[in-house]
């Protein structure tokens, strides 16, 4: 799966999940500052997000410092699906 | 028809702030020319109840039906500051400073049911420069996201009343762009935020909180200081409370309650969970865990004040070992948050790791306290 494609999906369900400005998602965008997404909907992201792409998150990057916009989101979950070996800087 | 506006009062916030409460007294107390970090410094603990699954800090977070809160149960965590258990307000209350303790800021809470003595009150004090820490149903509140939606007790800082215009001037500062707000209400709009009935929407049992017009008044005696004695004793009963060397409530309290705690999680791991146990992750351990995890990050904030009277490596580590902990705590905020949404007990031993991780930054953290408290209590200082 392209990276474009990704991202694309990720701001389907942020529009969805998006407390505020939700026809406006931009992947570089803060998603608590601009989108209203606070640490429970993050999580509510994260699980409909495994879903969608067959992953899981691992446990210990759940967290808005690791997951702040949709574009770190991406970037990890391409990272999973084509390698299954994501490093987090 | 009368007027009167506060100037200047701060919009304290800070993202480790305990609750609203916090908040609000943080306003009041930064305009009163006190310093939050150090009057609402909480002592570093964990506590945790196994009969009934609740955990907290230095009391035990659960719900309440009422906004009468206990002396004993508001008095377990501040160390610089003295809440008497919510009072009906009457005249007497109004005649009277309400200072107990001159060496400790007074947080006296009242209640009064009928609606004109609660303005009449927050008048006279608005009147007399102070501003009004008032509690309201946030479901009345039109600014907030949760307006006609949800119910919850709230507080926001009244600093003025407009009597033409009908109006209080208030604000609400948490730097959530949904709901924060400074600026004009309608009376009737606050008014019945103060009295509303605060019914509990996801509870079966028809629960209500009542707010009953609460609002909290703050003062300091003009002798009161804060003096590196209290300041260290603030590590000290931390340092104690962690070693679990004394009860609080009654129960005991730090790392062995942590273990006690963590060795009942894997426990429930091999059970079958009912729908009751994963709301329990989703909701009680969810919110607590963010709890314990900005209080991690109070407790960094007030060492960082008094950093001065620690030796600098040791106020540097502990910090940085506070900011760890801190991090481990929101994670297994989510992780708990995860298994009640996906019904994933075997997420459990994932949240177990994260509390492996916290006991082990919590002990290095109790062993530094110590090491530096050696020698310097109670003379030194």
């Amino acid at each position: 799966m392209q990276k474009q494609e990704i991202e694309q999906k990720i701001c389907e369900v942020v529009s969805r999940l998006a407390q505020f400005n939700n026809d406006n998602i931009e992947v570089d965008s803060d998603l608590r500052d601009n989108y209203g997404v606070d640490s429970i909907v993050l999580v509510e992201l994260l699980v409909e997000l495994e879903d969608v792409f067959a992953i899981t998150f691992d446990s210990s990057f759940l967290t808005y410092e690791v997951f702040s916009t949709v574009k770190s989101i991406s970037d990890y979950v391409y990272g999973k699906i084509n390698t299954d070996c994501v490093s987090i800087n | 028809m009368e007027r009167n506006f506060i100037e200047k009062v701060p919009r304290y916030f800070e993202p480790y702030v305990n609750d609203c409460f916090h908040n609000s007294y943080g306003a009041v107390l930064q305009y009163m020319g006190l310093n939050p970090n150090i009057v609402l410094a909480d002592y570093l603990s964990f506590m945790y109840d196994s009969e009934n699954g609740n955990i907290g800090v230095n009391y035990f977070y659960r719900y309440s039906t009422t906004v009468e809160f206990k002396e004993e149960e508001l008095n377990t965590s501040l160390e610089f500051a003295y809440v008497p258990a919510t009072a009906v307000f009457n005249r007497e209350s109004e005649d009277t400073e309400n200072i107990r303790f001159p060496d400790r800021v007074n947080i006296n809470m009242f209640i009064n049911d009928d609606n004109d003595t609660a303005y009449l009150r927050l008048k006279k004090l608005i009147d007399s420069g102070k501003p009004v820490v008032a509690a309201v149903d946030l479901f009345h509140m039109s600014y907030h996201r949760a307006y006609h939606r949800d119910h919850g007790l709230h507080c926001v800082v009244i600093t003025g009343y407009d009597e033409k215009e009908g109006c209080f001037e208030l604000f609400d500062k948490f730097r959530l762009s949904s709901s924060d707000f400074e600026g004009k209400l309608p009376m009737a709009e606050v008014n019945e935020g103060r009295a509303s009935d605060n019914p509990a929407t996801w509870s079966e049992d028809m629960l209500k909180r009542p707010v009953r017009n609460l609002w909290i008044e703050i003062c300091a005696h003009k002798d009161f200081r804060i003096t590196d004695k209290k300041l260290i004793n603030v590590l000290d009963e931390s340092c104690k409370r962690l070693k679990g060397l004394k009860q609080v409530l009654g129960k005991d309290c730090g790392l062995k309650s942590l273990e006690a705690f963590t060795r009942d999680l894997l426990l429930k791991k091999e059970e079958e969970l009912d729908a009751g146990q994963y709301n329990w992750f989703r909701y009680y351990l969810n919110i607590n865990f963010k709890n314990i995890a900005r209080n991690r990050k109070r407790f960094m904030a007030f060492v960082g004040e008094i950093s001065s009277l620690l030796p600098e490596h040791i106020a540097a580590d502990i910090c940085g070992k506070l900011e760890d902990a801190s991090k481990h705590w929101d994670i297994a905020a989510s992780i708990a948050l995860k298994i009640g949404i996906k019904k994933s007990p075997e997420l459990i031993e994932d949240l177990v790791k994260q509390l492996c991780e916290i006991h082990e930054l919590e002990s290095c953290i109790a062993s530094s306290l110590e090491s530096c408290l050696r020698g310097k209590m109670p003379v030194e200082i």
